[in-house]
């Protein structure tokens, strides 16, 4: 700061004309343009004066949702032909059960619950027909085979109550499947046509 | 510039007068000649010492991990794998100020769904000593403080270091889009002298 003053004076006096001249020029001319050089200069240096008194640091705040969790109803519960007066069930290992399909991310655990109907009823609403759920008509697939017929122990759970399905349940890596079977009451008097009720199965992440 | 140098020769015989160099000679020969003991000087000063610069670094993020959709997830600021760290250094023992800045969402890279992050009054500590997340206890500084009023007495500590930690809570929507979120979480600190 000072230096750069002291040029700009010797510079100014070279071209001065007369000793007056250049005793003016020393007097007046530096000191305004290096007070405007001090103006200029001394915010420059109090930045680094309040720099220093402060700081700031920034975080972050990461997450990562996870594969969405979808379920697929890919069998109904076909109960085939029934007649008046004569029940008829299907097991939940047979190739007639419904089966419903879970993908997700593998191995997170996921509640499962089954919305049953207590009737099935043809089209037009003119008549309805019992259908009950035992406590032993559901199971849970973790291979993701989707084939009741293959379905054991080691797969999950078997033969379970699909009022209450197994709280520790997880999606299996290829995926888990439910399967269910049940079982229709026709009455003596059963009106004939198809019959037929939905059956709700709810998924959802329990974050475990 | 020409009007100046005219006015400056106007001036001239005041400056460059005999009579005026006579005065400045006869003056300087007084005062030389004025016997030491009547003049005296002091030499006083003004002294400052600048502390060590303040400084933060943020040296960990607050991290969820996965987040199933519908299902909240929360981290305690006692987490040392998942809190937010942020390192303070700088003189010893001096008073501070903190402020942390909080994301109210946290969002995909592409701005197209965003998930909400909350953090409740209990959710920052204030380390002054070297312990860690878990370990940090009332005695170490201040435990289960307001993010968003941290503690106005907070100080550096005596090894000239103060930690920040930070846990909080997720809360992803049932339809959370897949993918990764982040969200930016801002502590500003300064020396206030005490």
């Amino acid at each position: 700061m000072h230096i750069l003053s002291i040029k700009i004076l010797e510079s100014t006096v070279s071209k001065g004309n007369s000793l007056s001249d250049r005793y003016m020029c020393k007097m007046k001319r530096p000191r305004k343009f290096g007070g405007t050089l001090a103006v200029i200069a001394l915010p420059v240096l109090l930045i680094p004066c309040v720099a220093a008194g402060q700081d700031v640091a920034v975080g972050s705040a990461t997450a990562t949702v996870v594969t969405t969790i979808s379920v697929t109803a890919s069998s109904p519960l076909a109960l085939g032909d029934v007649m008046q007066g004569v029940p008829s069930s299907v097991a939940n290992n047979s190739g007639s059960a419904a089966i419903f399909e879970i993908t997700g991310q593998g191995g997170s655990g996921a509640d499962l619950y089954l919305q049953l109907p207590e009737y099935l009823a043809l089209s037009d609403g003119s008549d309805r027909m019992t259908i009950t759920f035992s406590s032993t008509d559901a199971s849970v697939d973790t291979t993701g085979a989707a084939d009741p017929t293959t379905m054991n122990a080691s797969k999950g759970w078997q033969n379970t109550n699909p009022y209450n399905l197994p709280a520790a349940a997880v999606i299996g890596a290829a995926g888990t499947d439910v399967y269910l079977g049940g079982k229709v009451i026709p009455s003596p008097n059963q009106k004939a046509g198809s019959y037929s009720g939905d059956i709700v199965l709810t998924v959802a992440y329990n974050g475990n | 510039m020409a009007r100046r140098m005219r006015f400056t020769k106007h001036r001239r015989p005041i400056f460059s007068s005999f009579l005026f160099k006579l005065a400045i000679v006869a003056a300087v020969l007084w005062l030389i000649s004025i016997p030491v003991s009547a003049l005296d000087f002091t030499d006083g000063a003004a002294s400052g010492t600048v502390l060590t610069i303040i400084a933060a670094t943020s040296t960990q993020d607050l991290a969820f991990g996965s987040i199933f959709q519908g299902v909240p997830k929360l981290i305690g600021y006692n987490n040392d794998a998942a809190s937010s760290i942020f390192t303070i250094t700088g003189e010893a023992s001096a008073g501070i100020n903190l402020q942390l800045i909080l994301p109210e969402y946290v969002s995909l890279s592409g701005g197209s769904d965003r998930m909400t992050i909350i953090f409740s009054s209990t959710d920052a500590a204030v380390d002054t000593t070297t312990a860690t997340p878990s370990t940090v206890s009332a005695s170490d500084g201040w435990i289960n403080q307001n993010p968003y009023n941290l503690p106005a007495s907070a100080v550096i500590g005596s090894a000239g270091t103060t930690r920040i930690y930070l846990g909080g809570k997720i809360v992803p929507s049932i339809d959370q889009t897949p993918g990764a979120y982040s969200g930016d979480i801002v502590l500003s600190v300064s020396y206030n002298g005490t």
